[in-house]
C-alpha cells in the first residue's frame, strides 16, 4: 500500500519533468530557428546591400556613358568630325535648289532648271557633233634620255 | 514536501521560459522598436544619409537628340598626403600613377601628395571610369580620396546658355538659378531619397539593421521648343553679325507663327553655364527678354497697324514729308530722297519719320496706345523664362504733345526683343496675339507627361484684313528702293521693317549709340516665321557709302544694313531647314515682273 503511493507520486513527477523538458526542447528550437532566420535574413541583407552597391555603380556608370555619347553627338562635334574627314557640308545656292511637286517634277517657272538645262543641252550638242580629236605631234622615241630607258631595262 | 518541490519545479520552469521570452522579445524590440529610434541620436549608432535625386535633363525639340543639360555623377578626387603607405610605394610613384589616370600635369600631383599642412588637398574632378577603376586598386594607389557628387553638365557648352541659364554649385543642394533651370525648379530638381540605421564600429552600414530606406526619384525631363540645329546656325549667325559690325551685343528670336514656339533664341555675350561664377552678370542677362530698348523705326509697323485698324487711313493714303508743323520739329527726315509726299505704303517701306509721326497723331495718343498695349507692349509677354521685363509705356494722358509725334516712330517708348517679335507674329497670324513658349512639355519618368503647352491667346489687336494689309506694305522694305534690300531671301517674300534707334545718353539721344534691328515674317504670303535680330551699338557710324541703287548714303549702323544681312542668313538657313516651300520663284529680280521673268525662263529653256 505504502510501496503503491510511491509508484505513484514517482510517477506524476516523471509527467512533469519530461513537460518541461519538452518546453525546453520546443523553446531552445524556437531559438535556434529565430538565430538561424536571423543569420540568413543577415546574410540576405548583406547581399542585397552588394547588390545596391552594385546597382548605384552600373547606374552611375550608365549616366557617365550616356554623357559622354551626348557630348560626341552636339552639332559643333560633328560639324568638326565631319571638317576632319573632309566632307563638311554648307547651305546651298538658292540657284542650286530645284522646288518639285508631289509627282517629283519640278514645278514651272524656276530659273535654276532653266538654267540647268540650258547648260545640259550645251553638253548634249558638244557630245552629239562629229569633231574631229585634236593630235599632239609625239616626240621621237629616240630623242628621250639614255639613262631613262636604261633604267627601264634594268627593271624589267 | 513532494508537493512544495513540485511548485518550485513548476516555477523554475515558468521563470525559465518567461526569462527566454522576454529575452527574445527584448531582442525583437530593440532590433525593430522604438527603443532603436533613441538608440539612433547616439552618435556612435545612428546613421542617416540623404540621396540626391538625379536632376532631370533638359532637351531640344529634336528628337534622338542630346540633351542641352543633363546631370551626370563625378568623382571628386582630393589627397590626404598623411595616408600614404609607404612600405608599398613612394610618394612620387602614387602621384606618377594618379597622375596618368586623370590625364594631370604630374606637377601638380606631386605638389599635392607632398602637402604636410593639409590632410584634404582637392584635386581635380573626373567622370572617368576607368581611372577610377585604376585609382582604386590600393595596390598601386593610397592616399587618395574619391568622393562620388553630381554635376550639372552641359554638353553644348555656351549654347543657348541664356535661355538654359545655370544651377548653383552646392553639390548636396544645387538649386537652378537662372532660366529654365530656374523657372521649372520645382519639375527638374529630383526627390531625395533617405537611408536610415545602423553602423558598426568600422562606420559600415548594417545592412539587416536598417529601418528606413526611400529610393532617390529622378527630376522630370524638360522638353524645348528650341531646335538645336536652327540655334546653332542662329547664334553662329548672329555671331558674324556682332563681329563684323563691331557690335556691343546682339539678340535674334526665331519665332513660329502659328503657335507661338520660340525655335532659336541667341544672345551675345554670352556665358558657359558650368562656369557662370567666372562670368560677369552682364554676360549672364538674357538681352531678348531682360533688355529695353527703344525699337525706332520697327514701332512704325504698329502705327501703320492703328491707322489702317481704325480707319483714319489706308494704304494708299497721302502724306507729307516736309516738317510743316512745329510738332514735327527736330525729328530726322529719313525719306531717303523720296518724293516730297508719300503713301502710307511707301514712307513704310523708305522709312519716313515725318509721316509717320503725323499719322501717329491724327490716330491720336489715346488710340495709339491702346494698339501698342493691345498689341503687348509695356507688359510681359508670358514666356516661360525667368527676369521678363515689362518695357515702358506709358499711359497716353502723360504723354506731351512732342511725344504725340515721338511714340509712332518708337521713341519714349521701351520694349523687350521678346515684344516686338511676338507683336509682329501677331501682324503675321492675322491680328491673333499669342503668349510665346519656351517649354513645350514635362516628362516624368514614372508618370508620364505632366505638363504639355497649350496654346495662348492673348488677344486680338487688330483684324486679320488689317494684317494682311500691312503685311502688303512690308513687303517693299526688302525690295529695290526699301532701307533692307539686304534682307531679301532668295525664294521667299520677305515683310519686314527696320529699326535703327538712338541710345538714350543722359537727358538725350546719343549720336553715335544705336540699336539696328530688323524684324521680317517670312514667307510672307504663307507666314511660318517671324525673325527679329538687333544689334547693341554697331561701332563705325561714321563710315558710310553710296548705295548703288539709290544713291543715298548707307551707314554701317543702320539696321537695314548690319542687321539686316543676320536676318538673311537665318530666314534662309531656317526655311530651308524647316523645308518652308518657296512662296515666289528662286531668283526673281525686284525690278521684275512675273510676267517679264516667265518669258525669261521660256527663253532660257
Amino acid at each position: 500500500m505504502k510501496r503503491n503511493k510511491r509508484v505513484k507520486k514517482y510517477s506524476r513527477c516523471a509527467v512533469n519533468s519530461v513537460n518541461a523538458v519538452a518546453l525546453l526542447v520546443l523553446m531552445f528550437f524556437a531559438m535556434m530557428v529565430y538565430w538561424a532566420q536571423d543569420a540568413h535574413c543577415n546574410e540576405l541583407s548583406q547581399e542585397i546591400g552588394k547588390a545596391e552597391k552594385e546597382l548605384k555603380k552600373l547606374e552611375s556608370d550608365y549616366e557617365r556613358e550616356v554623357s559622354s555619347w551626348d557630348e560626341l553627338k552636339t552639332p559643333d562635334n560633328l560639324r568638326q568630325a565631319l571638317i576632319r574627314h573632309g566632307i563638311d557640308m554648307v547651305q546651298t545656292n538658292p540657284g542650286q535648289v530645284i522646288n518639285m511637286n508631289a509627282s517629283g517634277k519640278p514645278m514651272p517657272g524656276q530659273m535654276s532648271v532653266a538654267r540647268i538645262r540650258q547648260r545640259q543641252g550645251r553638253v548634249d550638242r558638244v557630245a552629239s557633233s562629229q569633231v574631229v580629236p585634236r593630235t599632239y605631234p609625239v616626240a621621237p622615241r629616240a630623242a628621250m634620255p639614255r639613262t631613262v630607258r636604261r633604267s627601264a631595262t634594268t627593271r624589267r | 514536501m513532494t508537493r512544495l518541490s513540485e511548485i518550485i519545479r513548476f516555477y523554475v520552469v515558468v521563470g525559465i521560459l518567461a526569462s527566454v521570452s522576454f529575452a527574445l522579445a527584448g531582442r525583437l524590440v530593440v532590433l525593430h522598436g522604438d527603443l532603436l529610434s533613441k538608440k539612433l541620436d547616439q552618435p556612435n549608432y545612428g546613421f542617416k544619409r540623404d540621396m540626391q535625386g538625379l536632376r532631370g535633363a533638359i532637351y531640344p525639340s529634336n528628337r534622338g537628340s542630346a540633351p542641352f543639360a543633363r546631370s551626370v555623377p563625378v568623382w571628386v578626387y582630393h589627397v590626404d598626403p598623411a595616408s600614404v603607405t609607404l612600405k608599398q610605394h613612394t610618394r612620387r610613384e602614387v602621384a606618377e600613377t594618379v597622375a596618368e589616370a586623370l590625364q594631370m600635369p604630374f606637377d601638380d600631383v606631386m605638389k599635392a601628395y607632398s602637402r604636410v599642412d593639409s590632410r584634404y588637398v582637392y584635386l581635380t574632378m573626373s567622370s572617368d571610369t576607368e581611372a577610377n577603376k585604376v585609382l582604386s586598386n590600393p595596390k598601386k594607389v593610397s592616399g587618395l580620396r574619391a568622393e562620388e557628387i553630381q554635376i550639372r553638365r552641359y554638353p553644348q557648352g555656351r549654347r543657348l546658355s541664356h535661355v538654359l541659364g545655370f544651377v548653383s554649385k552646392d553639390p548636396t543642394n544645387s538649386v537652378g538659378s537662372a532660366g529654365i533651370e530656374m523657372r521649372y525648379e520645382r519639375y527638374l530638381r529630383g526627390i531625395p531619397g533617405k537611408i536610415e540605421g545602423e553602423v558598426d564600429a568600422r562606420r559600415v552600414e548594417l545592412y539587416d539593421r536598417r529601418l528606413v530606406s526611400t529610393d532617390p526619384r529622378p527630376g522630370c525631363d524638360v522638353y524645348l521648343t528650341i531646335d538645336q540645329n536652327l540655334q546653332y546656325e542662329v547664334e553662329t549667325a548672329l555671331a558674324k553679325g556682332v563681329a563684323k559690325s563691331r557690335a556691343q551685343a546682339g539678340w535674334a528670336i526665331v519665332l513660329q507663327v502659328k503657335t507661338g514656339a520660340v525655335l532659336a533664341m541667341a544672345s551675345l555675350p554670352d556665358y558657359e553655364p558650368e562656369t557662370y561664377n567666372r562670368s560677369s552678370s552682364s554676360a549672364k542677362k538674357n538681352l531678348a527678354v531682360c533688355e529695353i530698348y527703344e525699337p525706332g523705326s520697327v514701332m512704325k509697323t504698329i502705327t501703320a497697324c492703328a491707322a489702317l485698324d481704325c480707319g483714319i487711313a489706308s494704304p494708299s493714303t497721302t502724306y507729307s514729308s516736309s516738317r510743316n508743323d512745329t510738332r514735327y520739329y527736330r525729328l530726322p527726315t529719313d525719306s531717303h530722297g523720296m518724293d516730297p509726299v508719300m503713301t502710307v505704303g511707301e514712307a513704310l517701306v523708305h522709312s519716313c519719320n515725318v509721316v509717320y509721326g503725323k499719322i501717329g497723331v491724327d490716330v491720336g495718343p489715346k488710340r495709339l496706345w491702346s494698339y501698342m498695349d493691345a498689341f503687348g507692349l509695356g507688359r510681359k509677354t508670358g514666356i516661360d523664362l525667368p527676369g521678363e521685363e515689362y518695357g515702358i509705356l506709358p499711359r497716353w494722358e502723360k504723354w506731351d504733345k512732342v511725344k504725340w509725334s515721338r511714340a509712332p516712330i518708337g521713341q519714349g517708348v521701351a520694349v523687350t526683343g521678346i515684344q516686338i517679335a511676338a507683336a509682329y507674329a501677331a501682324i503675321a497670324n492675322d491680328g491673333e496675339l499669342l503668349r510665346p513658349y519656351v517649354v513645350e512639355k514635362v516628362v516624368s519618368k514614372d508618370e508620364g507627361v505632366l505638363y504639355q503647352h497649350v496654346r495662348d491667346v492673348r488677344g486680338h489687336p487688330i483684324k486679320a484684313s488689317t494684317a494682311r494689309n500691312v503685311r502688303e506694305m512690308m513687303l517693299g522694305v526688302a525690295k529695290k528702293g526699301g532701307t533692307a534690300r539686304r534682307a531679301a531671301v532668295q525664294g521667299y517674300s520677305v515683310a519686314g521693317k527696320t529699326g535703327t534707334a538712338q541710345m538714350k545718353e543722359g537727358r538725350g539721344y546719343s549720336s553715335v549709340n544705336f540699336n539696328a534691328s530688323f524684324v521680317g515674317i517670312v514667307p510672307a504670303s504663307r507666314p511660318e516665321l517671324v525673325i527679329l535680330v538687333t544689334l547693341q551699338k554697331p561701332f563705325n557710324c561714321r563710315s558710310w557709302k553710296l548705295s548703288q541703287e539709290t544713291g543715298i548714303p548707307l551707314y554701317n549702323h543702320q539696321g537695314g544694313v548690319c542687321a539686316a544681312p543676320v536676318f538673311r542668313r537665318i530666314a534662309w538657313t531656317a526655311l530651308k531647314y524647316l523645308e518652308v516651300q518657296p512662296d515666289q520663284p528662286d531668283d526673281l529680280p525686284e525690278d521684275m515682273d512675273m510676267a517679264e521673268y516667265e518669258r525669261k525662263v521660256m527663253e532660257l529653256e
